[in-house]
């Protein structure tokens, strides 16, 4: 009877730890930091609204100014202890709101870790552009999607399960708020839980140290690999300056390469089968 | 104690029972959510970009049909312009343009929360293809990135639905969320992306059931992950020996041999459906009902949660050894359904049989000649 019991309860446990992780996006924090002009943790102090200037056939365009006190350096040379970044995507003066699809949000307040690339020139600044900002809610990471941040057995660095916390699910654009709406079904997956994912049972949600060391660590081996690749100077942008949108450059693609459809031989059976279903819009409910 | 062991049963069950995968996702706003305040907008298309013949305004043309079967009755209407597209000029348009990620939405909404603006902006550095034949996919051994799947992505921003990681899904990594039977791959809008524009746009009439070989796996980041389904052993669950042949799996199967088939089932429109399902052995990668019936079941699916499940079928102990077939599904296999599509009710796993000592029975056939009944010639005249 114990021995039943026990398997029960084991059951259970590898029941309720399978569905504890169900992800598998990996973060190389080692080519991150490659790619990065500065990697910084730090608090949002300000998060401003400027819209571009109109050049050419280029409209005013509505941008987001995020500055940072800077808590922690660990990439880069910085001069002031803040640092602000431009995103494309903001509030107008009429109160209209632009967003781009993957543009990270952020509140006064948050606590981030940033890995930053083209400020200034670039329309999402972020290394990967949301993938290149770390949360940090009550000492342990998240991504921007309010997923945790964990270490797999392995040591690999992926994305979690998705927290249904308040602070990581809502954003504010001037004093209106918003959130991210995760609508919920329940699953009935046919064989019982199919779609789980066991490769990450063991993994652990990371805490700010604990990421803080693997950062440091992947950016020293970065230097080390490819010293004259992290040179680059991040700069701050001044929310107060005019500055102008890059302008669109629509262009035309070549055609792709013709289609190759190999030649399979088929029974005249086979022939009349295809034909069918061509004839009938590929329905495959053949009469 | 039996008490004690049971309410931890239950409890174990329950914990199973219980779990949830997450759905579509949209954006709150006040006490709505970031949509359109009508269920017909026109996409402007700049025929710099999608000019009069070319395959990407094929392509676009698809993308949008596809877009438009979504079970809300959303509708875009293209409309071709030589004006250049800009961001924030108060069209919604579509273009081909230089940018990092292979696509970009850029949506605008004002202070009731209704959409104004949406441009999709599809990079111009990414090799795509926007063929519908399998073989220019990358997925089935192609070079090219499924045009018509990354802009389909874009279009379900373009109407207020955001990035999903838990279902398989176009709003996850879309050039993996497509069907496939013959040497076909169209993309197409799904179920759980449907079920979000019923839920920003209300319902309309329109019915559609779907199999595909894709499922979900995982998530990078915002993106649900997907992944063939599997032929697996029914007895241990694991998946059966296979080779790759164009990217595909092809699973070594003996004549006789019960099988684990792994589909995905997917009610892209309205109502609950309660419809057979019929399993198929091919000699071709084309599944139809002409193909020989191994299996029947009934399957109901609600149009919310996207359906991986298996079921078991008998290789036939009559095929030829050493051979390539194809194991596949139909759904509503009588017709009996009008759907939007009925060319996404098929699709297929292939196999190959393996040669083992009974390939060297021989079975003699003996070609049997009808008798013929002699007749009168006055009868013969007739």
């Amino acid at each position: 009877m114990k021995k039943k019991l026990f398997l029960v309860m084991a059951g259970t446990l590898l029941a309720l730890q399978a569905h504890a992780y169900q992800f598998s996006g990996k973060y190389d924090i080692g080519k991150m930091s490659e790619e990065a002009n500065l990697v910084f943790r730090g608090t949002v102090i300000a998060v401003d609204y400027r819209s571009s200037r109109a050049k050419g056939q280029q409209r005013p365009l509505p941008h987001t100014f995020v500055t940072f006190q800077v808590e922690d350096v660990l990439h880069g040379d910085l001069k002031s202890n803040q640092f602000t970044l431009r995103f494309l995507g903001g509030k107008t003066k009429k109160g209209e709101i632009m967003m781009t699809s993957a543009q990270p949000k952020f509140d006064v307040g948050d606590q981030d870790l940033v890995f930053v690339k083209g400020n200034g020139i670039s329309e999402c600044p972020l290394v990967g552009c949301s993938q290149g900002r770390f949360r940090i809610l009550n000492g342990l990471l998240y991504n921007e999607d309010g997923q945790q941040i964990v270490q797999d057995e392995k040591g690999a660095i992926k994305s979690g399960k998705t927290e249904a916390l308040e602070a990581l699910n809502s954003f504010h654009i001037g004093k209106q708020r918003f959130s991210r709406l995760h609508h919920k079904e329940r699953s009935k997956d046919g064989n019982g839980y199919e779609i789980r994912r066991d490769d990450l049972v063991g993994a652990y949600h990371l805490d700010e140290g604990s990421f803080t060391g693997l950062v440091r660590s992947n950016i020293t081996k970065a230097l080390q690999k490819a010293p004259q690749s992290m040179r680059e100077v991040a700069r701050s942008v001044d929310k107060n300056r005019p500055f102008s949108a890059v302008q669109s450059k629509p262009v035309a693609l070549p055609e792709p390469e013709a289609d190759f459809d190999p030649a399979v031989e088929m029974s005249e059976e086979e022939l009349n089968e295809v034909k069918a279903m061509e004839k009938s819009g590929g329905n495959p409910v053949l009469k | 104690m039996n008490k004690y062991l049971a309410a931890i049963s239950i409890f174990s069950a329950l914990a199973i029972m219980t779990g949830h995968v997450n759905a579509y996702t949209t954006t709150a706003c006040g006490g709505g959510d970031v949509k359109w305040s009508s269920k017909t907008r026109t996409l402007y298309a700049y025929t710099g970009s999608f000019p009069s013949g070319s395959s990407y305004r094929t392509a676009l043309i698809d993308a949008v049909n596809r877009l438009n079967e979504n079970a809300a009755g959303f509708t875009f209407n293209i409309v071709y312009t030589n004006t250049v597209p800009s961001l924030g000029n108060g069209r919604s348009e579509v273009w081909i343009e230089n940018i990092s990620p292979p696509g970009v939405t850029n949506y605008w909404w004002n202070g009731s929360c209704n959409m104004t603006e949406a441009d999709i902006r599809m990079d111009s550095s990414v090799t795509w293809t926007t063929s519908t034949l399998k073989t220019a996919n990358w997925n089935y051994g192609g070079a090219g990135r499924p045009f018509q799947t990354t802009l389909l992505h874009e279009l379900g921003h373009a109407i207020g639905l955001g990035h999903e990681a838990d279902e398989y899904n176009i709003m996850g990594q879309d050039w993996d969320h497509i069907h496939t039977n013959g040497s076909t791959a169209r993309a197409y809008f799904g179920e759980d992306a449907s079920d979000g524009s019923v839920y920003l746009y209300g319902a309309s009439s329109d019915q559609d059931l779907g199999i595909v070989h894709w499922k979900w796996t995982g998530s990078s980041g915002a993106y649900s992950t997907h992944g063939r389904t599997r032929l697996l052993d029914p007895s241990t669950n694991i998946e059966l020996p296979y080779d790759l042949v164009n990217e595909e799996r092809r699973y070594k199967v003996d004549r006789g041999q019960t099988v684990k088939v792994e589909l995905t089932y997917e009610n892209n429109g309205n109502n609950y459906q309660y419809q057979d399902v019929g399993y198929y052995v091919s000699t071709n990668d084309y599944i139809s009902t002409w193909d020989t019936l191994l299996a029947t079941r009934n399957l109901g699916l609600s149009p919310d949660n996207v359906y991986t499940s298996s079921y078991n079928v008998t290789i036939p102990g009559d095929l030829s050894c050493s051979t390539n077939y194809w194991l596949g599904a139909v759904i509503d296999k009588d017709g009996s359904l009008s759907e939007n599509n009925e060319w996404n009710n098929a699709s297929y796993i292939p196999i190959r049989t393996n040669w083992n000592w009974s390939c060297l029975v021989f079975v003699p056939v003996i070609p049997l000649t009808p008798l013929t009944p002699i007749v009168t010639s006055s009868l013969a005249t007739q």
